[in-house]
């Protein structure tokens, strides 16, 4: 027993002593520019962002920011750094076949984390976007089809290391696909299914959360349906909405939101969904994440509108952007951004609608979304502003690790 | 400031030499090459009253006397990105019945000459889209083009003042169905593409058939000096691809074929350097891989620099689009033009993809490291080259028509909206009178109020 | 001869009418010859309103309107005591209730009675809606034929009020105006050329026979009588000589007669009708007549038809139809800029104008028709007359189809078609009472 103590110490030191010697592995990058996303709103010129192990050590301006001995030290100062962009709405992190599965009108229990496939050209291209962490999310064909999965776009390792959590929300479609599901599926019959199965999946949560506070007497059976539901009701992860038209919208702020508790993103919010930018108001919760579409031809008004600057313009603040990958393709992300601002938004709201907004949204952001000490070091180093189509993305940086250099192959 | 000052000079020089406007006095100059292109638009127009007498040429002396006559328009204190020539901050630009006439600082305006203040704007010639579909009508726009459709304002919005709609090259002007024509059909569509390896050989046999026929003519016409009664060569059989490969061979129409993999684009170029015929290439999704190849065979190129085409793993070599396509070809002096993906405008949600953000897929090339200026060409002096038209449109000349376009900011900026497009120097756009995009930034400001036309209103709420 | 007798008594009594217009004496032995017609109102249609109102009708002619008239004791009354009566309204265009014939090219001579099956065609839906004459036109593209107006009533004998009013015009896309007029317009110029050739020959040979007739004159001159009386008998047009005095133009072509009729520019060519599906559309037709040579500097088209959907850029073909005082037939639904919510009324624009606006319903089919008087009271509510709005379904349909001498108000001398509206016709669910087409009531909603 002793001597067994001795040799685990002893293995204890010799670890702690190798992990000394090789000191841990730091980058500074001094760059021309930090755009920080953080809840200050810095934008720091002339800075340099320290990344110890993977994770943001130090941020601030060249003088006031010291190198540690050892350190390599990248020197860009022609670049910006920018955080790496989330994306909340994707399709291509996972087997194209397996969009959704179309079993049921609603499938709880079905998760994207079986279908992830963490290398391959979308993740390239995602990366050479400057996105580096994105949610995969089943398709809108049904009402509720499974759980989605977040993982980053390194593109290395397995599917254990690019993911950086699963489930990563709940994906329900409210209307506007899933009637194709079968002949006579309306608006009443989805919202009926909708509120029926996330009833069932309640029920399954108070009866396990009453067994475990020792009010039941016996272990209700488990129930693969119903098991990963439990964290959305716990609030600890979110559903992604698909909703579109403000009256499907409303439904969606009143039944997921309101009736559910559950925290809600409402993914695409288009078409004339704008109008109701005062209901989504009052829920401060609720996370709206625009896209893919992004111009509304209102016929009634005879105007060409911007959904983002509508939405921004009704007091939306937790406003954010999505592609729905591969709608748009994923490394455009910055590129519905800058179509937001076409038409009428902001770009320093923009760029945080595709980085701190969705972290936020995904309940992220103590590890993505800003360039702050302690959070995941996931940034871009641009050659300028990044929602503009001529600047590029010239280096990824994920984890600490660079996995995109425009240098050697500039893929977009 | 020097510089600035020196090209000034310059340019007030010019203006002098070509100005033909009589109110100086004595010093305007006629230039009857520039005096001829300002005829106005013949508008073919019915009605009661009788045709207009044709003006009877008057003495010199009388018409400097009197006010001169026709339209003019003045484009004042806007920056002017000539395309062909240099950039002019605050400077002028006059037009005279839908023509150029003086482009300079401090030239002189006539009084009557309608004015558009465009301080702190920037000014370009209209955009030309290489290629589109329902900006105006089908085939010959004078017969086919909804003169109230909503596309050709959509397409004004996106600073398109002409574009080839397929079959002929016109204008995008509103409330009229004549003189919408610039150019009358020029291209051949040709087909040389793997996967039909019989049509392939079937095209080059037809090639070298209508060759030797040429050679045989030519032979014909130096028999015929000698022997007048020498017998031409039967032509009867020029029909079909035949007839296609003749107007190649001669020159009188260019060829223009979609070609996207670079094992494509070699057999064509190679088939366009064998028979010695011009070319224009769409697509070109992997020229990148041997960018000299197109220069080689003198074609010019329509590309689409975001265009996605992955890599044929199957092939092991390189392969796939590249965002550097296009500044590669720059490099390599083969001359371009800038599409988007779709050759349509959409209304129904997607943007960024198709001809509303023309200017934009031109920034996507300068992402690839192509210079600004490059890309602004290739919406606008390139494709008027590439269709021909390079004479009327694509850059701000004297002499050129008065079709621009009046920018808010900087035409590659995504942030940037026409504000007025401008054809024969008649205002056909005007972003705060057509309501289609007024509400966005209308004066600039970045963050406007609330819209009225958001609900649900609670009781209490200020209507 | 009796016939002419009857004839002079009538034209003694409406002498009679004229000179004594308050006693009405019918001839005893003439049982009911007289209707009366005595109404709550009566919207004459010249600006008077009569309340209560009286019409009389003899011989199938308003004799009189007015109030508290005498009229003969076994005069037909028909009592509508609350209603209102106003001149029966007209239909400019319709095609509702013809069987379906797909024509293309130019058929001016064509006649939408080649479609009319007086057994199926559901003349009770014109009637319910207070149309008492309808213009129909027969399908097809192009030149389809000719319109003809005909009366209402179920009774197929004196159907018809004229048998071409109008040429129907219509072009469903810019090429297809283009080729339809170069079409119609080539041939009937080539009918032309045809018939002028033919009279240069004829000229020719006449010139030629002519001249032998004097070289044969010239050769008898020897036997001198005889011979002249020989050589002036042709010119003379004797009985029985084989050569015509006249120039028989060769046969002309019968659809382009019509064309041709507009190319001489003779008094009685039809006026075209263009049916304009959207605003542009009037603007390539411009442009395709003024391809046409000689119509050139003319205008023989002032008449559209807008279509009736809410769409479509009309206002930005306002200025121009304006400026040409063209007479439009519209229906009155079109109402709001293109994309918006927001009102331009064409048809009141149309009318404060100055042009002249028919009203046609908004769909061809019964639901539109009788939602004529609603959509009229629209009109009104966004600032047309009221007289002016009623104007568009009477007076100024009959004008446009040349009936305006026989129908169109309630006047002395005019045909007997009216319209009995149980309240005033422009108010909010005014029904159609009654229909009456030459003084005989062919539609009764107290008989349904």
């Amino acid at each position: 027993m002793r001597t067994c103590t001795w040799i685990l110490l002893a293995l204890f030191i010799v670890t702690s002593a190798s992990d000394l010697f090789a000191a841990a592995e730091v980058h500074a990058y001094r760059v021309g520019k930090v755009v920080t996303m953080d809840g200050d709103d810095r934008v720091i010129n002339n800075a340099i962002v320290i990344v110890t192990d993977g994770k943001i050590t130090a941020v601030g301006r060249s003088r006031d920011v010291e190198v540690p001995p050892g350190a390599t030290v990248i020197e860009k100062p022609q670049l910006w750094l920018v955080p790496g962009m989330v994306e909340c709405h994707n399709h291509t992190g996972g087997s194209s076949p397996d969009l959704h599965d179309y079993i049921y009108l609603t499938n709880p229990g079905l998760r994207t984390l079986e279908a992830i496939v963490p290398d391959g050209v979308e993740m390239e291209r995602a990366r050479a976007g400057g996105v580096t962490t994105v949610l995969t999310i089943p398709g809108s064909g049904n009402n509720m089809s499974g759980f989605g999965t977040i993982l980053k776009t390194a593109g290395t390792g397995s599917v254990e290391e690019a993911v950086l959590k699963a489930p990563g929300s709940l994906k329900i479609a409210q209307a506007g696909n899933p009637e194709r599901y079968f002949y006579g599926v309306g608006r009443s019959f989805m919202n009926f299914n909708t509120r029926q199965t996330l009833r069932k999946a309640m029920e399954y949560h108070k009866a396990m959360t009453a067994w475990e506070q020792g009010e039941l007497a016996e272990e209700p059976p488990k129930d693969l349906h119903w098991e990963e539901f439990r964290a959305l009701f716990r609030r600890e992860t979110v559903a992604s909405v698909h909703t579109q038209i403000y009256q499907v919208l409303m439904t969606t702020v009143k039944m997921v939101a309101g009736e559910f508790g559950i925290r809600t993103v409402l993914d695409h919010s288009t078409f004339d969904a704008w109008k109701v930018a005062r209901l989504v108001n009052e829920d401060q919760s609720i996370y709206t994440i625009n896209g893919p579409r992004q111009l509304h031809f209102d016929r009634t008004q005879r105007r060409i509108m911007g959904n983002a600057a509508r939405w921004w313009q009704g007091g939306v603040r937790q406003l954010g952007i999505n592609t729905d990958s591969p709608v748009v393709p994923q490394e455009e992300l910055f590129y519905q951004a800058s179509m937001a601002c076409y038409y009428g938004w902001t770009p320093y709201e923009a760029l945080k609608g595709v980085t701190r907004i969705p972290a936020e949204a995904l309940m992220m952001d103590h590890r993505l979304g800003s360039i702050t000490v302690g959070l995941d070091a996931d940034f871009c180093l641009w050659t300028g502003d990044p929602i503009d189509p001529r600047s590029s993305c010239e280096m990824t940086i994920i984890d600490g690790h660079v996995t995109y250099d425009a240098n050697g192959k500039r893929v977009f | 400031m020097i510089r600035d000052f020196k090209s000034s000079l310059v340019l007030l020089a010019v203006v002098l030499l070509v100005t033909d406007i009589p109110f100086t006095g004595g010093t305007s100059v006629q230039i009857a090459g520039v005096a001829e292109a300002q005829d106005p638009p013949r508008r073919r127009r019915r009605g009661r009253r009788p045709p207009p007498p044709p003006p009877t040429p008057e003495p010199q002396e009388e018409e400097e006397l009197e006010a001169p006559e026709g339209e003019y328009l003045a484009i004042e204190g806007a920056t002017i990105h000539t395309i062909t020539g240099s950039v002019i901050r605050g400077g002028t630009v006059l037009s005279k019945d839908g023509k150029i006439v003086s482009i300079g600082v401090d030239i002189a305006v006539p009084d009557e000459a309608e004015k558009i203040d465009a301080s702190g704007h920037h000014l370009y010639p209209g955009l030309v889209a290489f290629r589109s579909s329902g900006l105006v009508g089908s085939g010959e726009a004078e017969k086919s083009q909804d003169p109230f459709a909503l596309g050709t304002v959509t397409g004004l919005a996106a600073g398109i003042t002409s574009t080839w709609n397929g079959s002929r090259v016109s204008k995008l002007i509103r409330g009229q169905v004549t003189d919408l024509t610039l150019r009358r059909k020029s291209f051949i569509s040709l087909s040389y593409r793997s996967g039909n390896p019989g049509k392939k050989k079937e095209l080059r046999e037809a090639f070298e058939k209508v060759q030797e026929h040429l050679r045989k003519v030519e032979q014909h016409a130096l028999e015929k000096k000698d022997n007048p009664d020498a017998k031409a060569p039967d032509d009867k059989w020029i029909r079909g691809t035949y007839a296609t490969a003749r107007s190649l061979l001669l020159g009188e129409k260019v060829a223009i074929s979609r070609v996207s993999t670079i094992f494509d684009l070699r057999e064509i170029c190679q088939l366009a350097r064998r028979f010695g015929f011009k070319m224009i290439i769409e697509g070109a999704e992997e020229a990148w891989i041997d960018p000299g190849l197109l220069a080689r065979c003198g074609a010019s190129v329509v590309l689409t620099p975001r265009s996605r085409r992955d890599r044929d793993e199957s092939r092991g070599a390189a392969g796939g689009s590249s965002i550097e396509n296009a500044k590669l070809l720059h490099e390599s002096g083969v001359p371009f033009s800038i599409m988007p993906a779709s050759t349509g405008i959409a209304l129904w949600g997607l943007a960024g993809r198709d001809l509303s953000h023309l200017p934009l897929e031109a920034a996507f090339a300068v992402r690839g490291g192509l210079p600004e200026d490059a890309a602004v060409e290739s919406i606008t002096i390139e494709p008027a080259r590439m269709l021909g038209v390079a004479d009327r449109i694509g850059s701000i000349e004297v002499g050129k028509d008065a079709d621009f376009i009046i920018m808010d900011g900087d035409l590659l900026s995504y942030m940037s909206h026409v504000r007025w497009a401008i054809i024969d120097g008649k205002v056909q756009y005007d972003k705060m009178e057509e309501g289609l995009l007024d509400h966005i930034r209308p004066a600039g400001e970045d963050d406007p109020p609330a819209p009225e036309d958001h609900w649900p209103r609670r009781l209490g709420d200020p209507l | 001869m009796k016939r002419s007798y009857f004839r002079s008594v009538t034209r003694f009594l409406l002498l009679m009418l004229l000179v004594q217009p308050l006693t009405l004496i019918g001839a005893p032995d003439d049982p009911q010859r007289v209707t009366v017609i005595r109404a709550g109102r009566v919207i004459t249609g010249t600006g008077e309103v009569l309340e209560p109102g009286e019409v009389v009708i003899d011989e199938g002619k308003i004799t009189l309107v007015g109030n508290q008239l005498e009229y003969p004791k076994n005069a037909l009354l028909i009592e509508a005591p609350g209603q209102t009566l106003m001149a029966g309204m007209i239909l400019a265009r319709s095609s509702y209730g013809l069987q379906k014939l797909s024509r293309n090219g130019t058929h001016c001579n064509e006649s939408p009675l080649r479609q009319l099956d007086e057994e199926l065609m559901p003349w009770e839906d014109f009637l319910e809606a207070g149309f008492v004459a309808a213009s129909l036109v027969p399908d097809g593209s192009g030149f389809p034929g000719h319109a003809v107006v005909v009366k209402t009533t179920p009774e197929s004998s004196d159907r018809i009020l004229k048998a071409s009013a109008y040429l129907p015009f219509n072009g469903r896309s810019p090429t297809g105006i283009y080729s339809s007029i170069e079409k119609g317009f080539g041939t009937a110029r080539g009918e032309i050329e045809k018939i002028k050739k033919a009279r240069e020959k004829w000229d020719k040979e006449q010139e030629e026979a002519k001249k032998k007739a004097e070289e044969e004159a010239k050769k008898n001159t020897g036997d001198s009588a005889s011979g002249e009386e020989k050589s002036g008998k042709p010119e003379d047009g004797k009985p029985g000589d084989d050569k015509p005095k006249e120039f028989q133009p060769p046969e002309m072509n019968p659809a382009v007669i019509e064309l041709v009729k507009i190319l001489e520019e003779k008094d009685d060519a039809l006026p075209i009708v263009f049916f304009a599906q959207n605003p542009g559309l009037i603007l390539h037709l411009d442009s395709a007549m003024s391809s046409v040579k000689e119509l050139k500097d003319r205008d023989p088209l002032s008449i559209f038809i807008l279509p009736g959907s809410r769409t479509g850029a009309f206002h930005e073909v306002l200025e121009l139809l304006t400026e040409r005082k063209a007479t439009v037939l519209v229906p009155p639904a079109l109402s709001a800029f293109p994309d918006t919510y927001t009102r331009i009324h064409i048809p009141v624009a149309l009318a404060r104008s100055g042009c002249t606006v028919v009203t046609l319903p908004a769909t061809d089919n019964p639901t539109g028709m009788r939602g004529v008087p609603a959509k009229l009271a629209e009109l009104v509510r966004y600032g047309l007359s009221r007289e002016d709005a009623l104007a568009s379904v009477t007076l100024e349909p009959a004008r446009l189809l040349g009936l305006d001498d026989r129908m169109g108000t309630v006047e002395q001398g005019k045909e007997p078609h009216f319209v009995l509206f149980d309240s005033d016709p422009l108010e909010p669910g005014a029904r159609v009472m009654k229909t009456i087409i030459a003084g005989k009531v062919v539609w009764d909603r107290e008989d349904r």
